[in-house]
């Protein structure tokens, strides 16, 4: 059991304000999405927990440890071009096994597991098919799989994904989304996700954060309690609450002109 | 017509396949000095932000300077042996290697590094089992291209300074108004250059099939 626990971060770039007061808690087992307009500062606060950049005020910590580098614990998928396209599907997959950090255990039981685990996560991934093709040879949807494969083989307690599903097409994401719920199930990781679709959160997160612009704060923390996750669910009436007051929520913080009345004031000047 | 007359005759009786040989040679020495040279301080200055900031003026402003124009310093310093040809071609050639592959590794996804950063590897295992990786097929081309560079250093070194290589015979021709073997010469390089460079590239395509053009 770990505990991911953010407290009054807050992130500059030099007179950009990008990120201010964000208290965040996350827990194994639990799936967190973050939302919000575009340079609300979400990818950013990801890519701070992740490590890859500095933060300017706050703490983060795991288990009360402070972090500031990457680390294995925190294993990042990204929205493309992240695989390394001159390896196979399997040795993506296996790329953290030819790390010094942990090639030290060399013992035959650590390889045989390694092994093991890589088969496990090939097959969870439903990539049995195209192990040895390479990613150039695959489609959008089957090189993330691989891409969250690579991620989970460094059995991460956390899981950072940054719109991972961003670039897919709407019938390979729903495929992408059950999957990512099926990992969940089996996996301990708990996942932290960065998307801007509100239906895509609502559907894979047991929390929502939405996160506000100028200067990027949590506006609003949603507890989603639906019942197991089904496409048809898509479509009920509560998933559609969720999805409606968040949707509204993003809008309202956004500052972008939308109503129509706005529109046409503006169009008549 | 008259061309391959002169063709046939420079390679029965004048040893044109000397020439070539020699001029193959330097040029593939002069070539391969500034490749290993070049190869690791290039990807160490697209790797490393001091590295760059230290080396990449330096280099910027030594690609300016025209190699040509030191052939008469290369002459006092290496006298007219087959050095002097080697630090022409590596004149002419080494600052820009460094800078093209440097850029070739700067033009490495940032995802692709980050994934490792996540994935727990040190500074050393990206850029060797990233950077590098990624930017070969780049570095190849660089290299390919390069190569083409060191066949004119080649040439304006033996125009100045040989006693043999193509470049000297079309000097010769040329003395003896020899209009012909000018040609011969001429096309001689180009046809070497025309088979390295396809040679190269079906290479490449063995080599890096996964990468795109």
């Amino acid at each position: 059991m770990s505990t991911l626990l953010v407290s009054h971060l807050a992130k500059r770039f030099d007179s950009f304000e990008a990120l201010r007061d964000i208290n965040l808690t996350l827990q194994t087992g639990e799936f967190v999405a973050l939302v919000g307009a575009s340079g609300c500062g979400k990818s950013t606060l990801l890519r701070i927990i992740g490590g890859l950049e500095t933060r300017s005020s706050g703490a983060l910590e795991i288990d009360g440890t402070p972090i500031a580098a990457p680390g294995r614990d925190r294993a990042m998928v990204f929205q493309d071009y992240s695989l390394y396209p001159w390896l196979s599907v399997v040795e993506n997959v296996r790329f953290c096994r030819t790390l010094k950090s942990f090639a030290k255990d060399q013992s035959q039981a650590a390889i045989g597991a390694a092994v093991r685990r890589a088969n496990l996560l090939i097959d969870l991934m439903g990539l049995s098919r195209v192990r040895d093709a390479r990613p150039d040879q695959l489609s959008g949807g089957m090189r993330q799989r691989v891409a969250i494969a690579r991620a989970l083989m460094a059995q991460p307690d956390f899981l950072l994904m940054d719109e991972p599903f961003g670039a897919l097409d709407t019938q390979t994401r729903e495929v992408m989304h059950d999957l990512i719920l099926h990992v969940k199930e089996i996996e301990r990781s708990a996942i932290l996700f960065v998307t801007h679709d509100v239906e895509e959160a609502v559907y894979l997160a047991d929390r929502v954060v939405v996160l506000a612009p100028n200067p990027g704060h949590i506006d609003s923390v949603w507890d989603i309690s639906l019942p197991p996750r089904t496409q048809d669910l898509k479509l009920a009436p509560e998933f559609l609450h969720y999805k409606r007051e968040i949707t509204q929520r993003i809008r309202a913080t956004s500052g972008m002109v939308s109503d129509r009345a706005t529109l046409e004031a503006l169009a008549g000047d | 017509m008259a061309v391959a007359e002169q063709a046939y005759q420079w390679a029965t009786q004048d040893n044109l396949l000397a020439d070539t040989g020699i001029s193959i040679y330097r040029v593939m020495a002069g070539f391969a000095l500034s490749a290993v040279m070049a190869v690791p301080l290039g990807l160490y200055i697209g790797a490393y932000r001091p590295v760059r900031a230290f080396f990449e003026p330096l280099m910027e402003f030594s690609r300016y300077l025209p190699a040509v124009a030191f052939v008469p310093l290369v002459l006092l310093w290496a006298g007219i042996g087959e050095s002097s040809k080697i630090a022409l071609i590596w004149l002419g050639t080494f600052f820009q290697m460094v800078l093209m592959i440097s850029e070739d590794v700067s033009r490495v996804p940032m995802s692709q590094i980050e994934a490792a950063r996540t994935l727990g590897a040190t500074n050393g295992e990206i850029v060797h089992k990233v950077l590098l990786r990624s930017a070969m097929p780049g570095m190849f081309d660089t290299l390919r291209l390069t190569l083409g560079f060191a066949w004119t250093y080649l040439v304006v070194a033996e125009l100045v300074a040989a006693d043999s290589g193509l470049g000297y015979a079309i000097l010769q021709a040329q003395r003896f108004l020899q209009t012909d073997r000018i040609f011969v010469g001429i096309i001689t390089i180009g046809l070497i250059g025309l088979v390295t460079d396809q040679s190269l590239r079906f290479l490449h395509r063995r080599l890096f099939p996964w990468a795109k053009k």
